[in-house]
């Protein structure tokens, strides 16, 4: 809550107090008057808004400001990962961080993963927990999977009209996101409507800043949340031996922008300071889903870091009652992904070490 | 579908659409019928019948009772089975389970294990409302006060009004019967009247009281989940910024939600006359009844106080009648001990301030106003605690020696007290260089505020939607 609050909660008792019968007057000056008095009210709002630095608080921004906390305490360079629900449930940056230290290489893993959050989502919240925590990660991993590069408003199926769904389309991610919606990136026909519609209406909550003084603090005042979210009985019944199966490869289409996007994503990062921009997708039952993700790596994304699951070493543990539901694994099998991701990093040679003196123990690591 | 949904706005925008497009009064009123029984079956379609037999019980008995001549046996007999039908209603669905868990509480304490527990049943919204106007019509009809209507649905539509139906004001059929029969004409002058006293219970409701949950729930607790706190983590600055909140919440909401009433039947033709009028400007407690919640105040003064022998019968007699009004309007409120303690508190102050000053406020317009407003705050306590316990540990923070926790609760919360205090400049007149300023009026300057007012309400909006605290008496 800001002081903001109360100020504009006076502002409206005044202007609703002295609303009295209007003397008559043309249309279109009272059109005019209203607009010119909407308008500057609206700007008025950003502006203090944008002074105070307060916005509609999330769940994501309690995930930043821990992450943010850990990255302060912590000198060892950043590799961060920025996905959605897969990766919340799957990957867990402190076994992460103990198994690449007593491998030698002295990184901290930070998770940055929200349920459903498209690639421009993950994008801002990458941005505000570089601006909060002041530094820059040496590496950066973004999730890639199917549903959101042919979703590009993949948001609208999990949430709408919450602080969330709303806060997050400013001009930027609507022109973003209606550019995937004109290049088709929106699943079926009716999903495209609805999207462009709800899209469409968040834009316009945005703009008009709904909610944000009622729900607005600064992003540090959130709290804190661990976005790593160990998940210990099934949700759904899921067929394991899906796992094993793993689908020839083939060029998949991917949408336009979504190309686009990634590039100018890895550029920015890269102009910042980040030293490597990869991707990776965390394991899923389906495995077209995975084949999806290991045609990015070998075609579109053929050169860069990326690392898909469908390898049979991590695959074969997995066919076992480990998964929460077919998309997201349970605890037990996120240790298994865990471990696999860190030789994969290893392996990769996107880290730099082993590195003397920053080899820590697993103790010293917690 | 409350009033700050977007829901409402496009139900309400199609229901007002299709009314002034209509022609026949017949039709504009099945039309409204027809909107109150969607508006209140929106939170659950099975509570419809209730309401049904509300209307019907009230409509038959009124007619029955107004065919035979006053004081006849057969018309009082009408008269009491019409009360004792619609207190039942209430009685099943607000308070069985209350009495229930009292008497199982009372043999417990005598060692007696009864070995039966009570039903759980689902309160339907807006009960003590419609049910409080229906007994309001069916005693006038048989004191003779008022004729008895006898067509069904004029009944249907008074116990029914979807702008007042779930949270009042408690409208009168002598006042709402004639009204159904003027012909009405769509005018300026209505949309803005309604227009004003929407857009400040708007104001009051998503502006403020939404907003000013955010220093309540978290000390007190969900006001729908018992025992979900643990009042020692907090300190007793949280505490008593968190009655402060409340105070200024109950307020703001359940007066936001009565002007949103207002203002909505309004535009329908429809005059509901206020219910609140800046309360905690108030310098005596009975100068405080007179304003807080006047539908209800003035409904317990005409159908209980009063027929309980109000202040006939000699001073005693009064405070025992004050008493046992308040006591009942406490539990009215809500079927909970806490409540009647509430009512029983105030019961004893309007009788000890009749007692000490005879109904004329003698302190002073500001001790008298410290005096009343504390009072009041500290009665906030055991209406939105979860039992005496909680109650006593939060007025007990009041004294300053309670040994509190470290949880604390945003400094800002103090910032109530400015906003009720603006309030009430502004409504009673106290700033009035500032409201009844006429420039206000010109065209250019009234659009020009009410697009900025949007805009800011806008922003205030709590994206989270809290129901009326109301809505669950």
């Amino acid at each position: 809550m800001h002081w903001s609050l109360f100020a504009f909660a006076g502002v409206a008792l005044i202007g609703a107090h002295v609303l009295r019968l209007p003397v008559a007057g043309g249309r279109i000056g009272a059109i005019g008057a209203f607009l010119g008095g909407l308008l500057l009210a609206v700007f008025a709002v950003k502006g203090i808004a944008a002074v105070s630095d307060i916005g509609r608080t999330t769940d994501f921004d309690k995930m930043v400001n821990a992450a943010v906390a850990e990255a302060r305490q912590d000198d060892r360079p950043l590799i961060v990962f920025t996905g959605a629900s897969y990766s919340r449930n799957a990957l867990d940056p402190e076994r992460l961080t103990i198994a690449l230290n007593e491998a030698g290489y002295g990184y901290r893993a930070i998770n940055l993963s929200i349920e459903a959050a498209s690639v421009i989502e993950r994008d801002a919240h990458l941005q505000q927990f570089m601006e909060q925590s002041g530094r820059v990660p040496e590496i950066v991993f973004v999730e890639v999977a199917q549903a959101f590069d042919y979703r590009v408003a993949f948001i609208f199926g999990n949430s709408k009209f919450n602080a969330r769904a709303i806060e997050q389309f400013d001009l930027r991610t609507s022109a973003w996101t209606g550019l995937g919606l004109a290049g088709g990136a929106c699943g079926t026909k009716t999903d495209c409507i609805k999207d462009t519609g709800f899209l469409g209406l968040h834009a316009a909550l945005n703009f008009f800043n709904v909610g944000l003084i009622g729900r607005g603090e600064r992003a540090e005042d959130a709290g804190t949340l661990q976005s790593y979210d160990a998940q210990f009985e099934p949700r759904r019944e899921s067929d394991p031996a899906l796992a094993a199966e793993i689908l020839p490869v083939k060029e998949m289409p991917v949408p336009q922008w979504i190309r686009s996007y990634r590039g100018i994503l890895r550029d920015a990062l890269i102009e910042r300071g980040v030293r490597t921009v990869g991707y990776y997708q965390p394991p899923v039952l389906a495995p077209e889903q995975r084949m999806y993700a290991q045609s990015l790596c070998e075609f579109e994304l053929a050169g860069q870091a990326c690392l898909h699951p469908n390898d049979p070493d991590l695959l074969e543990p997995l066919n076992r009652p480990l998964w929460l539901d077919p998309g997201h694994l349970l605890d037990d099998g996120a240790e298994i992904y865990t471990r696999w991701l860190a030789d994969e990093l290893i392996e990769s040679g996107v880290l730099v070490g082993p590195q003397a003196g920053a080899v820590v123990s697993a103790e010293a690591a917690q | 579908m409350i009033f700050t949904d977007a829901i409402f706005f496009a139900f309400l925008a199609i229901v007002f659409g299709g009314y002034w497009l209509l022609k026949g009064k017949e039709a504009r009123l099945s039309l409204l019928l027809v909107a109150s029984a969607i508006f209140y079956g929106w939170w659950d379609w099975r509570f419809l019948g209730l309401i049904g037999f509300v209307i019907v019980v009230s409509w038959a008995v009124a007619k029955f009772a107004a065919a035979r001549p006053v004081g006849n046996r057969a018309r009082r007999r009408a008269l009491v089975f019409g009360i004792v039908a619609n207190l039942s209603v209430i009685a099943i669905f607000k308070y069985f389970g209350f009495f229930a868990d009292s008497a199982v509480a009372a043999l417990n304490s005598v060692g007696i294990e009864p070995g039966w527990t009570a039903v759980t049943i689902l309160l339907p919204v807006g009960i003590s409302f419609y049910v409080f106007q229906a007994i309001s019509y069916i005693v006038d009809v048989a004191r003779g006060d008022l004729e008895p209507e006898h067509r069904l649905r004029r009944v249907a539509l008074y116990i029914a009004f979807f702008p007042q139906l779930v949270a009042g004001p408690i409208v009168r059929a002598a006042s709402f019967f004639p009204q159904m029969e003027r012909v009405k004409t769509f005018s300026g002058a209505l949309f803005f009247a309604g227009l004003r006293a929407f857009a400040l219970g708007f104001a009051y409701k998503a502006g403020i009281a939404d907003n000013l949950a955010q220093f309540v729930d978290p000390v007190y607790g969900s006001a729908a989940v018992a025992g979900d706190t643990d009042l020692a983590a907090w300190s007793n600055m949280a505490l008593i910024g968190a009655t402060l909140a409340f105070a200024g919440l109950i307020y703001f909401d359940f007066a936001g939600y009565s002007l949103m009433a207002i203002g909505v039947a309004r535009w329908f033709g429809y005059y509901i006359p206020k219910n609140f009028d800046y309360p905690y400007a108030s310098p005596a407690i009975d100068d405080f009844w007179r304003r807080w919640h006047i539908s209800l105040s003035s409904w317990l003064r005409d159908y209980l106080y009063i027929p309980l022998g109000g202040n006939r019968g000699g001073e005693l007699k009064t405070y025992r009648n004050l008493m046992a009004t308040m006591v009942l309007g406490g539990l009215w409120h809500g079927a909970a001990w806490t409540f009647v303690a509430w009512g029983a508190m105030h019961g004893a102050a309007l009788a000890f301030h009749r007692a000490l000053f005879k109904g004329k406020a003698a302190i002073g317009f500001v001790l008298g106003l410290i005096a009343t407003q504390v009072f009041v705050l500290l009665t906030w306590v055991p209406f939105r605690a979860d039992s005496f316990g909680d109650t006593a540990t939060i007025w007990w923070a009041f004294t300053g020696l309670r040994e509190g926790g470290s949880g604390q609760i945003s400094a800002l919360v103090w910032l109530v007290l400015p906003l009720i205090a603006l309030d009430a400049l502004l409504g009673r007149g106290g700033l009035k260089a500032l409201s009844k300023w006429e420039g206000w009026r010109r065209p250019s300057v009234y659009w020009g505020s009410l697009g900025a007012l949007c805009g800011v309400l806008l922003a205030l909006y709590p994206l989270e939607a809290a129901p009326f605290v109301y809505f669950q008496f």
